[in-house]
């Protein structure tokens, strides 16, 4: 790629951002809508333990948990569930026209979502934080940091792949969007650690992203978290970072067959199939 | 002879709204994704919280904390379907299917195309219901004991506590009438709300005191309450603030705001189409 | 003069979807042949579901062929697609494109971003086209706000920021009120003439007065197959053989047959109307007749003329003799005096 391309490229992929980051602050009312969401469950699973007289650190841990379940949500609606409403708008058919890959139409999507999550993430927290009066134990900033970074940037090259596999393969964005919410909520340990569903559940559960950041960052801010540690911290960051190159490699390479398969059918552009 | 020609007009509107209803609520009527709405949601709500007992009880843990969150549960499940499931009509028929305006121009009378549309979810609710019991009974130490003579007052606190989440649901399709996109993330707040105050998983004596008193006001809360005796056949449950009151006024309580929530809800959702109407916005659809 | 657009053999067939064909494929195209030089504009012209909008995915890289070869600018649209994107754009009526939270103008720049425009350029084009299109007033307005009209304006201008060389319309006047149709035609007509390197223009329409005022050359398509090409002018010369008059005169006695054997004369018809005492006349002319030996003609019989009319041949005449109905339902000549 040469230089000229990569910076045709990145105004694609900025273009695409900031229509997510503007399309959040156009509507406030979303916003609170997002922050408030998963507090809900957090309270509930919160008063849960409250109501068996668990330590406060298990508290930390729904209230990370379902922090994090922001960036899941925003990976379904935003993400997976996104070409499908693009298709639908007509705007599908204006990407595959443009020189530009789609593949940088979609980074873009994923890092517009990606940034307002991050701070969604952390205000939900800060907020159950408050209620609740967790006091956090942080092993390492840096690396809270960089396993929250990497657990965003993997999730959401999830998010990616999903993108076109639902198109591809998928009925109605409605279906996937209940069929993935419950059950990852289950998997991925969001109000309990993973290590309570055993090794080989935990390690299904490990393929999304998800699961292993939220573990390590458990480990990372809570006192009692190692104590319920699923895999050493080093060991959760690689696969990390494994993930998210296999699935922007899935992701690259779906987006090839749906625009190929499109071109061939004449489906991709049809509003209702 | 007028009255047989109004009530046979009746009759049809009452059959037409629930079969338009019924067609769009059954969309879906495809057997997986029935499978995926009416098993693997529940059940996976379920084991969350299974999960949870476990993480934090460890394996010895005292059979009432299962039965108390247990029947929280599955009764909730009646109330998370068919009060989503109405509060939903409008924003699916605005944004999914785009037919709103269609329907609102057409002579159906809307409550009755609302129940059309509610009786679906109930069937729904009701299949969600016999898998977790299925699954709870190979899972929990549940220990159910309802006796005959319960029965009858079980099934009218039943049918008190559907038709006040019905028009729950109305209220909750008014306001839909007049937001945007948000509409259904409303509906799923609200369920989230009841879910958190009407002691469905833990009892209300853990809430704050404040939130307790909010709590029992909730027509929700007091439903949960009698069911959960009756099935058990206790006087009382480890939810502490029912403790003094007694079924039988339970139950009184419950027809009483059942039938506030009705005139209330009839007239919240004529003034809010009214509303939606002069601001011109029966038809928006949000994209972005 | 270089080629813009050149197809041979160009077919597409679907499986299911419209009416099922032998085995089950739906033929929507076969065999094209078209060659479209640039810096014209070039109409397509026919019923629905002729194809008209299956050629345009197919050109504009959307959709592939089954079976033939299209080139855009040289280029082939089967593998080279990504030559042909950055030089193309296409418009389709009817068509909602964008983001409903977005305004006009950001909506207009992310698309031009997607061209890899730099954002002044992009600006300063969207300036312009928005005052052309009079929407400069809704420039800041979120698109879910928009008129069906006015969004229709926004898509078309979103084909032109990206200044594409080869643009393709399908049906872009559609949902425009009179007045902004009109002005939409004067701006592409003047796009491609005031160009400074050759731009082409591919339009397909159900209008025959904007196919007629527009296009420098027409083809026109029927169930996947070109029944003609040409220019307007032409075609409507080639199927209405040569002109016709009406003529009227005052009313006396004649010898029709006399009148049909004036040499040149193809046809003649006359009606009589008792009530305002005049004949009414209907001469068609061979090729090459001449009005002159008709007019000569009625003189000599003593007949006083009293108008003369020239019968003008619509591109609707051509279509429908060529398709064998008409462009909007309706058979053919149902309600034609001829
Ligand atoms: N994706 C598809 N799958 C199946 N059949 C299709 C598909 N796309 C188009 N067709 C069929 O191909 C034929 C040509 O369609 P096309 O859209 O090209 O017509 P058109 O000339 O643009 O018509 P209109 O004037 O109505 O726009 C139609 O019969 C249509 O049903
Ligand atoms: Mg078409």
């Amino acid at each position: 790629m040469s230089t000229d391309e990569l910076i045709k490229n990145l105004r694609g992929i900025w273009a695409r951002a900031y229509v997510r980051i503007i399309g959040v602050n156009r509507e406030p009312s979303w916003l609170i809508f997002e922050l408030f969401f998963p507090l809900l469950p957090i309270c509930a699973f919160a008063f849960v333990y409250k109501s068996m007289n668990a330590p406060s650190d298990y508290l930390g841990f729904v209230i990370l948990g379902g922090a994090m379940t922001a960036i899941w949500m925003n990976v379904l609606w935003g993400m997976a569930a996104q070409f499908f409403w693009e298709r639908e708008s007509g705007n599908l058919t204006l990407y595959m026209l443009c020189p530009m890959p789609t593949m940088a139409v979609l980074i873009g999507m994923a890092i517009g979502s990606g940034f307002s999550t991050f701070f969604r993430v952390i205000i939900t927290f800060m907020i159950g934080k408050f209620i609740f009066g967790i006091t956090l134990h942080i092993a390492s900033y840096w690396w809270l940091f960089v396993t929250f970074m990497l657990t965003i940037a993997a999730v959401f090259s999830l998010g990616m792949m999903m993108a076109s596999f639902f198109l591809l393969y998928g009925r109605d964005a409605w279906n996937i969007l209940t069929v993935f919410m419950e059950p990852v909520f289950f998997l991925s340990g969001f109000y309990f650690p993973v290590k309570t569903l055993g090794y080989p559940l935990g390690a299904i559960a490990s393929l999304i992203p998800i699961t292993l950041g939220l573990d390590a960052m458990r480990q990372l801010a809570f006192k009692l978290g190692p104590a319920t540690a699923f895999l050493p911290v080093g060991v959760e960051i690689t696969i990390l970072i494994i993930l998210t190159i296999i699935y922007l490699i899935g992701a690259k390479y779906l987006l090839n067959k749906l625009e190929y398969l499109g071109r061939r059918e004449g489906r991709l552009t049809l509003r209702w199939q | 002879m007028a009255i047989t020609a109004t009530l046979k007009r009746l009759y049809k509107i009452v059959k037409s709204s629930a079969w338009l209803g019924w067609q769009l609520e059954s969309n879906w009527a495809d057997p997986l994704i029935f499978a995926i709405i009416t098993i693997i949601r529940p059940l996976a709500q379920l084991f969350i919280i299974i999960f949870m007992f476990r993480f934090a009880l460890g394996p010895g843990a005292s059979p009432d904390f299962f039965n108390f969150f247990f029947i929280g549960n599955v009764i909730y499940l009646y109330v998370y379907n068919v009060l989503f499931g109405i509060s939903q009509v409008i924003f699916e028929d605005r944004e999914h299917y785009e037919v709103i305006k269609y329907i609102y121009i057409s002579p159906v009378n809307w409550y009755l195309y609302f129940i059309g549309r509610g009786f679906a979810r109930l069937i729904v609710a009701t299949v969600s219901c016999i898998v977790s019991i299925i699954a709870g009974a190979l899972f929990l130490p549940l220990k159910f004991n309802m006796t005959a003579a319960a029965f009858p007052a079980f099934a009218f606190s039943f049918i008190l506590g559907l038709i006040s989440i019905f028009f729950m649901g109305i209220i909750m399709c008014a306001l839909t009438l007049v937001m945007a996109r948000h509409g259904n993330m409303m509906s799923e707040s609200i369920s989230g709300i009841f879910f958190i105050s009407c002691g469905v998983i833990f009892p209300i004596s853990s809430l704050p005191l404040w939130l307790q008193g909010v709590s029992t006001a909730i027509p929700i809360s007091g439903w949960l309450e009698i069911s959960r005796r009756l099935i058990l056949n206790a006087p009382t449950t480890i939810d502490s603030v029912w403790h003094g009151v007694s079924t039988a006024d339970l139950i009184y309580r419950l027809g009483f705001s059942t039938a506030v929530l009705c005139v209330f809800s009839v007239i919240f959702f004529h003034f809010m189409s009214m509303l939606a109407r002069s601001k011109g916005i029966i038809d928006r659809t949000t994209s972005y | 003069m270089s080629i813009a657009i050149k197809t041979t053999e160009l077919s597409r067939s679907f499986t299911g979807g419209g009416e099922k064909e032998a085995g089950g494929l739906f033929q929507a195209l076969s065999d094209v042949n078209i060659e479209i030089p640039e810096g014209m504009i070039y109409g397509l012209l026919g019923p629905n579901g002729a194809g008209k909008t299956t050629l345009i995915k197919i050109l504009s890289t959307l959709l592939l062929p089954t079976s033939g070869e299209a080139f855009v600018n040289g280029y082939n649209v089967d593998n080279q697609y990504d030559k042909i994107r950055p030089i193309i754009n296409m418009v389709s009526g009817g068509e909602n494109c964008g983001y409903g939270i977005l305004t006009v103008a950001e909506n207009l720049w992310m698309f031009a971003q997607f061209y890899g425009i730099p954002t002044k350029t992009a600006m300063e084009r969207i300036k312009t086209l928005l005052e052309i299109m009079n929407l400069t007033d809704k420039a800041d307005v979120k698109i879910n706000k928009l008129s069906t009209g006015m969004r229709q304006k926004m898509n078309f201008i979103r084909g032109f920021v990206t200044e594409p060389k080869i643009l393709f319309l399908d049906e872009p006047t559609l949902g425009l009120d009179v007045n902004a149709a009109r002005e939409t035609r004067k701006f592409v007509m003047d796009w491609v003439k005031n160009a400074v390197e050759p731009k082409t223009v591919i339009l397909t329409t159900h209008y025959m007065k904007e196919a007629d005022e527009m296009c420098h050359k027409l083809a026109i398509i029927d169930s996947g197959k070109i029944l003609a090409i040409d220019t307007p002018a032409n075609l409507k010369k080639q199927e209405a053989g040569g002109a016709s008059y009406n003529i009227t005169v005052g009313y006396k006695e004649f010898d029709a047959n006399s009148l049909r054997a004036i040499p040149g004369v193809a046809s003649f018809a006359h009606s009589v109307s008792d009530e305002d005492a005049i004949i009414e006349m209907i001469f068609n002319l061979e090729a090459g007749g001449a009005l002159a030996k008709i007019i000569e003609k009625l003189s000599s019989e003593g007949l006083s003329i009293l108008n003369i009319h020239k019968k003008e041949f619509s591109l609707e005449d051509a279509f429908i003799k060529l398709v064998g109905r008409r462009l909007n339902g309706g058979e053919a000549g149902a309600n034609e005096h001829r």
